[in-house]
């Protein structure tokens, strides 16, 4: 199913937890030797800088090929009918997804900048050409429900094979579109239970999302689920804020608001506005998601910015002061606080790759050299334990 | 866990190893390291944006020499918590355990900053020199720097030694024309450049503030490069711009494997890339059927250059 080498994303998967569990000192040096040795990933997955220049360099490649292709043809004297376009797009998305295995199976590219980019021409390249054959057979009215429900397919299918986040979170929003615009043919009532339809069809999305994220069978698509996960808590928090609801009221419902008026229902949709966000939180921390902790975070600043919109004093510079003030003496007493862990939170650091090579680098030098024989094995680990208890006063090698 | 039993199951874990890290795993506190340190940024953000709107907005009645003596006294303090909590100089790396230091270290360098720029626009205190309202700030940064070992305000210090080169060198008129074109300001940019790269070569091996190199090449890098395609895209001199921008990126290619490092050889590989399309488009003339051509060039170069960059280990035969 997937294109990626199984093997590598369990060993890689097997190599971060390793180097997490290598800095807490819960494995010795010799073993994470052994385990870097015994687990490779044979991927070509460069860094952030590379990647972005790969992606850049694939997308002028691209574009410059079908630049030479359609100047060629417009040469030879060919008109543009449809046919043609719809031919075109298709023959260079073939193309795309035929260099994009080529890739994958021979030069194990692995999120490089060049996969994506050609998983996303090769999308682009077949949307386009729905697009086009919509436009020429169908009323415009009708046009975006057809093209997302046509989408789908073509969505899916790359998902499956390619456990690419973005094509999800593309995918995840096309499903609401679609919900969404079906829903709206029901005509007059709609308007009336779409906050509470979305938010009510975006609680089983959330549920099943954290349910299948944990199963083993699913590991690959693990960050597409994540994305499913974080979506559905944006949706079910927006269909309930009150900006939202009042400017696509009027936006899309023709709803007329004369001064002083307000939206049916509006306290409720104060009240959730505002808790929403809060329970986030809440619930983040007490059960130590950072998905929910996050999504949390961002929606607190969108609550603000919602009763800042209605309810302004005026006076911007102070509000600017005011929140400033209040978020430095929250996040600095938390942090003071949380030095020491209280309630299973902690400010400290969670051992990531990067970290993991500040501190410990020096002992796997060690290790990697001595780690031969035996006896120098402890003298490693301690070196190691050392370089680690002194985390952040790294100068007292 | 999957990882977990893995390990286990293949002998490189031992149970009681397993046991323990499965406790550790479950029981393993949650940490808010960077969400708080994220709020604390947005805070200081909000906080200074809110602060500096308010004195804009009533400068009249506070008056400027109130607000200079707040940014000095807050510059001073912040320099005096630096330099009571400084760690003592040493040529290698040294890292503050505080969260806070290195930002206050970096306020009080940009409020020296903000000092100097104040005084001369409210007073004008340097009149026409501006070389030398900014010539103090430098060292300033500079010393700090080194003294605290910060990256950032080291960075401010090479960007000032940069912008004071410019306007020392260049003449005032030329600047104030916006007109770029003129050699001596790409004299005076491939000269900083020279001599930045130079010095970071020199502590390279003296082994002076190692960690600074990358500091100092990015931004000579950069400048190197943009200067030579400056004066091979407006200047007569091509044939030594040529030469002079294939010597850069041999160098910055060289330096790139040797410190492991991506960033460098993606800089070389585009800006050299450029140059040579330039020349390549310049030599053969745009019309007719040859923009085909140049399609097709820039097709294939790009798709040479992922190429490239896919098997570079091989072809730079790098081991590792």
């Amino acid at each position: 199913m997937i294109a990626y080498d199984p093997s590598f994303l369990r060993n890689s998967a097997i190599v971060k937890k390793s180097k997490q569990w290598y800095s807490k000192q819960l494995i010795s040096a010799e073993q994470m030797n052994n385990i870097l040795k015994n687990y490779s990933t044979g991927f070509y997955s460069p860094n952030l800088f590379i990647k972005i220049g790969l992606f850049v360099f694939a997308f002028i490649a691209i574009a410059a090929a079908v630049g030479f292709y359609s100047l060629f043809f417009v040469l030879l004297g060919v008109n543009g009918q449809t046919g043609f376009f719809v031919f075109t797009c298709l023959l260079f998305s073939v193309a795309c997804v035929f260099l994009l295995e080529y890739f994958i199976k021979n030069k194990k590219v692995y999120r490089a900048g060049v996969d994506e980019c050609l998983l996303y021409s090769a999308l682009g390249f077949v949307l386009t050409a729905i697009g086009i054959l919509i436009n020429d057979g169908f009323e415009p009215s009708e046009n975006a429900l057809l093209f997302c429900i046509l989408a789908l397919p073509f969505l899916i299918a790359a998902i499956v094979r390619y456990a690419d986040t973005f094509v999800t979170l593309v995918l995840a929003v096309c499903l609401y579109i679609i919900f969404f615009l079906s829903l709206l043919k029901l005509g007059e009532i709609a308007k009336l239970i779409m906050p509470f339809a979305l938010m009510i069809v975006s609680i089983p999305v959330y549920l099943l999302a954290i349910k299948q994220k944990q199963k083993e069978t699913l590991f690959h698509w693990k960050k597409c689920i994540v994305v499913f996960e974080w979506l559905a808590l944006i949706v079910f928090y927006l269909a309930g804020n009150y900006f939202v609801i009042r400017e696509t009221s009027i936006a899309f419902f023709d709803m007329h608001l004369n001064e002083g008026e307000n939206i049916p229902l509006a306290f409720v949709f104060y009240i959730l506005t505002a808790t929403i966000p809060l329970l986030y939180v809440y619930y983040g921390l007490k059960k130590k998601d950072k998905t929910l902790l996050w999504t949390g975070l961002l929606l607190i600043a969108a609550a603000v910015l919602t009763f800042k919109y209605y309810f302004s004093l005026g006076h911007p510079e102070i509000t600017l002061t005011l929140a400033g003030m209040v978020l430095i003496i929250v996040s600095y007493t938390c942090i003071k606080m949380l030095k020491t862990p209280k309630y299973g939170i902690t400010f400290e650091e969670e051992p990531d790759e990067d970290n993991f090579l500040r501190s410990n680098v020096e002992a796997l030098v060690i290790a990697q050299n001595f780690g031969g024989q035996n006896a120098e094995t402890p003298s490693g680990t301690q070196f190691g334990g050392g370089g680690f208890g002194g985390a952040g006063s790294g100068g007292n090698f | 866990m999957k990882e977990l039993t893995q390990l286990n199951s293949d002998g490189i874990l031992s149970d009681e190893q397993a046991a323990a890290i499965n406790e550790y795993e479950s029981n393993k506190p949650l940490s808010v390291h960077w969400e708080l340190r994220t709020l604390l940024y947005l805070g200081i953000l909000l906080f200074t944006s809110g602060i500096g709107i308010l004195i804009y907005l009533n400068i009249d009645t506070i008056g400027h020499q109130a607000i200079l003596a707040l940014i000095a006294a807050l510059c001073i303090g912040s320099f005096y918590y630096g330099y009571k909590n400084k760690l003592p100089y040493a040529h290698e790396e040294t890292k503050h355990p505080s969260p806070f230091f290195d930002y206050v270290v970096l306020l009080g360098c940009l409020l020296f900053g903000i000092f100097i720029a104040y005084i001369q626009t409210q007073y004008n205190v340097f009149g026409l020199h501006y070389g030398i309202a900014i010539f103090f700030p430098t060292v300033l940064f500079f010393i700090c720097g080194y003294a605290f070992d910060h990256k950032g305000v080291l960075s401010l210090g090479i960007t000032g030694l940069a912008a004071w080169a410019g306007l020392s060198i260049t003449p005032l008129d030329l600047l104030q024309n916006n007109d770029f074109s003129d050699t001596s300001i790409i004299f005076s940019c491939i000269s900083i450049g020279l001599l930045i790269a130079g010095f970071a070569m020199y502590s390279d091996k003296k082994n002076i503030k190692k960690h600074f190199g990358f500091s100092y090449n990015n931004f000579a890098a950069n400048i190197l490069f943009i200067a030579t395609l400056a004066a091979l895209f407006d200047q007569p001199y091509k044939l030594i711009s040529v030469l002079f921008l294939a010597g850069i990126s041999f160098y910055y290619i060289k330096y790139a494997i040797e410190q492991h490092s991506f960033l460098f050889l993606l800089l070389s590989v585009v800006y050299s890339y450029i140059g040579l399309t330039f020349c390549i488009f310049s030599f053969i003339p745009l019309n007719g059927e040859i923009i085909l051509l140049g399609f097709f060039y820039v097709a294939a170069s790009c798709g040479g250059i992922i190429v490239f960059f896919i098997n570079y280990k091989k072809i730079l035969r790098i081991k590792k």
